[in-house]
């Protein structure tokens, strides 16, 4: 019931906006800081009319629908359910951003870009190079159905500049636990990867205990494994990936056909170090200051 | 004393009751204090020991997290033996999500009391998440069992939730197993034991010095009370002088002071009211004295109080008044000099009779001061011993009473006179006829004889001339010649005074019927009775004089009558003249202010003495029988000049004469 009279509610309001379609209509998953600041940087960039809607909101509101009475000329989705919820819209350019695994939710779709949320695997490795750690052997747990595209990737990318790499196939948070027991020794950093069968509250608390225990520095994505515990995290920056969606937007609205424009990575990450760890583990972040 | 009488006495003792109050009171703070103390101590303990059993539990419960995700059993035999270690848990054991037990570590090899049932196990493990956060307790007899469920947060569908700091929600936790810790409570009977034994120790210890403490301290708050209390009863006893004395600066100390400064006040209060009371006395006496003098001045008879040497005390007003002399004057004086002007007391005084018997005595006095008839009462009076101090002399003026009582004895015997005049009217108008017909008789016969003498007078001349003289009736005829018409005479004049004697009666009885209406001149009155009355005159005095005025005024009335009476007066003055020496006078006056005419007959002869002069007008009382006095003279002039309005005075003294004067009313 609630559901209904949302979307009656919001059929209204864009009928009634119908005369004064908006160029963009903006798709957010929900209301977090990194999307808000991404959605921030789009905006300081693309200065066309724009129109939020936040699928948290409203939720249950069928997206395709209101996309097929609102008729934006682009639509920008903001996070993976966002996309999600447009995945069936093919004639309307989708620019999108804060998506991790995009090409899983759109499949072979040409109306589709944006800017991925997955820093390079080059840009890590640099990073973990840095660290000077002696006879580096980096060692990652991965779902190969989440990351197994990802991890393709760094193993090309770490063969190609003579790092070892010791990867192993999770396929359920519980096999974490044994699987890293078994991999003991056979590596002196760990790379967490955003890969929700390998990171889960238990299994982050296990892992930085076991590398506290093996005196491994964790590598992580996200700065807030950094506060609990890893050594470092290579992170997006929401503003300035929002501001590489807004340019891949403006280019869509000034004519540029969204198939021919490629889908990006995020071109600037943003470093956090646990200095604490850091000292606990020996490690010496001279190298990190010049990165 | 016997023992009742000693539960009696401590029962009424403000101590004893003090002092049970306070050792109730001490027994029941004891009491409470203790039991609280167990009480609370226990329920600490037992707090505690649920605390660390929740805080044991939570721990297993979170550190089994991963070797219950992992399934790892002998992580999870390690962490419950861990647990166990600790002192009070007896039991411990975790169970995965579907009921099935992971592990379970005894204490001593002990089951515990662990045979929760499957169901009951999955029942915990399906509560709510959110609700079975903090551990739930089952509590038995000996033991007390934790279960903490393992939660697990939910995985986030949302890979990018991953880059997110944001806290995932509670509906996004999951149970995925339960710890089970069981405590035992054998430490905590224990220890609530040791707490009963300390706790009765300290009651004991605490309750023998708070009994030995408050019995000091009762001794010490009751002790300066008794004292105030003996101070109390003293003062209430009535020894105003009491004082308590002041040990203590506590509210007993002020009650000390208070109480003193009461006494003192009191006493104050009772020298005051003393005092007042005997001004109040001394103001009601003074009343009382002043309102028994305005009775005393009241008194219209005459009061004295005299003592015992007849000096006086106090006089009323009406002795003030009547002697003109001041109380204070007449204070200390003898009675008798301010009563009587004597110099010692009078000898009819009855003071003295009183002071010689002492008894009361009564007198009659006429006091010529005063010229007042007094009736005097002395009452002895006396001490209240009985001694004898003085008397109250009262005298009551008698004077009026007195001429009330003269005037109603003359009234009587004016009365009896009167019968007696009837009487006498009544003899003399019998005796008057009897008498005037042999008196006529004698009186003609004495004319007839006359007559014979007469005729014979010639012939008997001519015999004595012719045959010399001879004897007749014994005497010589010419000795007989010249007495026997004095003899006649004297028969004619002794019928005439007896006809006159007859007619005065007659008259005296008769009177009233004269003629009053004449008007009379009393010069001329005076002057036919004197000529009357020549011979008389002549045979009584060489100095009768009359002094007559010049022209007298007229009274009405009967001449005849007012000449008998003047003849009469002259007659009395005549014959009380012892010589011829001796003067008679008769003098008229006219007295123009009274409007009286005034006839005086006046005499230098013997006088009266008293006795007569009251009994002037009496009839038939004379000092002259022997002479031939009738005794009705002054009677009847006195009832002439009456029937005149007039009055009939004398002013008489023995030996110095006597004045008899007719007041007469001019016309």
């Amino acid at each position: 019931m609630r559901t209904l009279f949302l979307t009656f509610l919001i059929s209204l309001l864009f009928a009634a906006a119908n005369a004064f379609a908006s160029d963009v209509l903006v798709i957010q998953s929900l209301h977090v800081k990194p999307f808000d600041d991404a959605l921030r940087g789009f905006r300081n960039v693309c200065k066309s009319d724009t129109k939020t809607v936040v699928i948290a909101d409203a939720a249950g509101a069928d997206m395709v629908r209101l996309v097929r009475e609102e008729r934006p000329r682009l639509i920008l989705a903001i996070g993976a359910d966002a996309l999600k919820s447009v995945k069936r819209i093919r004639d309307i350019p989708i620019v999108y951003m804060m998506v991790l695994n995009p090409e899983k939710i759109m499949g072979d779709a040409k109306n589709v870009s944006g800017v991925d949320m997955n820093i390079p695997p080059s840009k890590y490795l640099s990073l973990m190079e840095s660290l000077r750690l002696p006879k580096m052997r980096v060692g990652i747990l991965y779902d190969p159905a989440q990351s197994g595209g990802f991890v393709k990737k760094i193993q090309q990318t770490a063969r190609s500049r003579g790092i070892e790499i010791t990867a192993r196939e999770v396929h359920n948070p519980k096999e974490v636990p044994e699987i890293l027991a078994g991999m003991k020794g056979s590596f002196n950093l760990f790379w967490m990867l955003p890969d929700s069968t390998v990171v889960t509250p238990e299994t982050f608390e296990f892992l930085l205990l076991f590398t506290q225990q093996n005196r491994t520095p964790v590598v992580t994505f996200a700065g807030k494994y950094v506060d609990t515990g890893a050594l470092v995290s290579l992170d997006i920056d929401g503003l300035d990936l929002g501001k590489q969606a807004g340019e891949m937007a403006n280019r869509v609205l000034d004519g540029t056909r969204v198939s021919d424009i490629p889908c990006a990575e995020a071109r600037k990450s943003v470093i956090k170090i646990n200095r604490k760890v850091a000292s606990k583990l020996g490690i010496n972040l001279a190298g990190l200051e010049n990165f | 004393m016997t023992p009742p009488h000693i539960l009696t006495r401590l029962r009424e003792s403000f101590k004893a009751k003090l002092f049970s109050l306070f050792t109730l009171v001490i027994v029941v703070i004891s009491f409470s204090f203790t039991i609280f103390f167990v009480r609370h101590e226990s329920n600490t303990y037992l707090e505690q020991l649920v605390s660390e059993g929740k805080l044991l539990a939570s721990l297993l419960a979170y550190n089994s997290r991963l070797p219950v995700f992992a399934e790892n059993l002998e992580e999870l035999h390690s962490a419950a033996d861990g647990i166990t270690k600790h002192d009070n848990v007896v039991s411990v054991a975790i169970y995965a999500s579907d009921g099935e037990m992971l592990t379970e570590v005894n204490k001593g090899g002990a089951a515990g009391n662990s045979a929760l049932k499957n169901a009951e196990i999955k029942k915990r493990i399906g509560a709510d998440p959110g609700k079975m956060i903090s551990p739930s307790i089952l509590e038995t007899r000996d033991d007390i069992s934790f279960y903490s469920p393992i939660i697990s947060e939910v995985i986030n569908p949302s890979t990018e939730s991953l880059y997110f700091s944001d806290k995932p929600k509670p509906t996004e936790y999951r149970t995925i197993g339960l710890v089970r810790v069981v405590l035992e409570k054998a430490n905590l009977k224990r220890r609530i034991r040791d707490l009963l034994l300390i706790g009765a120790l300290f009651l004991g210890f605490f309750l023998s010095l708070g009994i030995v403490g408050a019995y000091n301290l009762l001794k010490g708050i009751t002790n300066p009370l008794n004292r105030l209390m003996e101070g109390v009863r003293n003062v209430g006893t009535g020894d105003l002088s009491q004082r308590v004395p002041i040990e203590t600066a506590d509210e007993i100390g002020e009650v000390a002071l208070a109480f003193n400064t009461m006494a003192e006040t009191l006493e104050r209060r009772e020298a005051e009211k003393a005092q007042l009371e005997e001004q109040l006395r001394l103001a009601q006496k003074m009343e009382a004295k002043e309102e028994w003098e305005r009775t005393f001045d009241t008194v219209t008879d005459l009061v004295a109080i005299i003592d015992r040497d007849q000096r006086i005390v106090q006089i009323n007003e009406a002795i003030a008044d009547r002697f003109h002399i001041t109380k204070e004057e007449a204070v200390g004086k003898n009675c008798f000099f301010v009563f009587h002007g004597k110099e010692s007391a009078i000898a009819e005084c009855p003071y003295l009779q009183q002071l010689e018997d002492g008894r009361e005595h009564e007198a009659e006095f006429y006091e010529s001061k005063l010229d007042s008839h007094f009736w005097t009462t002395v009452t002895p009076l006396r001490k209240s011993d009985g001694a004898l101090m003085g008397c109250v002399h009262v005298s009551r003026d008698i004077t009026e009473w007195k001429r009330a009582e003269d005037e109603k004895k003359a009234i009587q015997a004016k009365l009896i006179q009167t019968n007696k005049m009837t009487s006498l009217g009544l003899m003399v108008s019998g005796m008057a006829h009897e008498v005037n017909n042999p008196n006529n008789s004698i009186k003609f016969t004495a004319h007839v004889i006359a007559k014979v003498w007469h005729d014979l007078l010639p012939v008997l001349d001519q015999y004595f001339r012719e045959e010399g003289d001879f004897v007749i009736g014994g005497q010589n005829y010419s000795q007989m010649r010249e007495s026997f018409p004095q003899l006649l005479s004297g028969i004619t004049e002794s019928s005439r005074r007896i006809e006159g004697i007859i007619k005065n009666l007659r008259e005296f009885v008769q009177k009233g019927k004269a003629d009053m209406s004449m008007q009379v001149d009393i010069n001329r009155i005076v002057s036919i009775s004197a000529s009357i009355l020549s011979n008389q005159i002549k045979m009584h005095t060489d100095h009768f004089k009359l002094d007559l005025i010049e022209t007298a005024p007229n009274v009405r009335g009967n001449s005849q009558q007012l000449e008998q009476v003047v003849i009469n007066l002259i007659m009395n003055a005549l014959q009380a003249l012892p010589d011829r020496d001796k003067s008679v006078r008769v003098e008229t006056l006219f007295d123009e202010s009274a409007g009286e005419a005034v006839i005086k007959v006046s005499d230098n002869g013997t006088g009266m003495p008293v006795e007569a002069k009251n009994r002037l007008f009496e009839p038939f009382f004379s000092t002259k029988l022997e002479n031939g006095g009738t005794g009705l003279g002054l009677a009847i002039s006195n009832v002439i000049v009456k029937d005149h309005r007039g009055v009939l005075e004398f002013d008489s003294e023995p030996g110095m004469g006597t004045t008899a004067i007719i007041k007469l009313p001019v016309e």
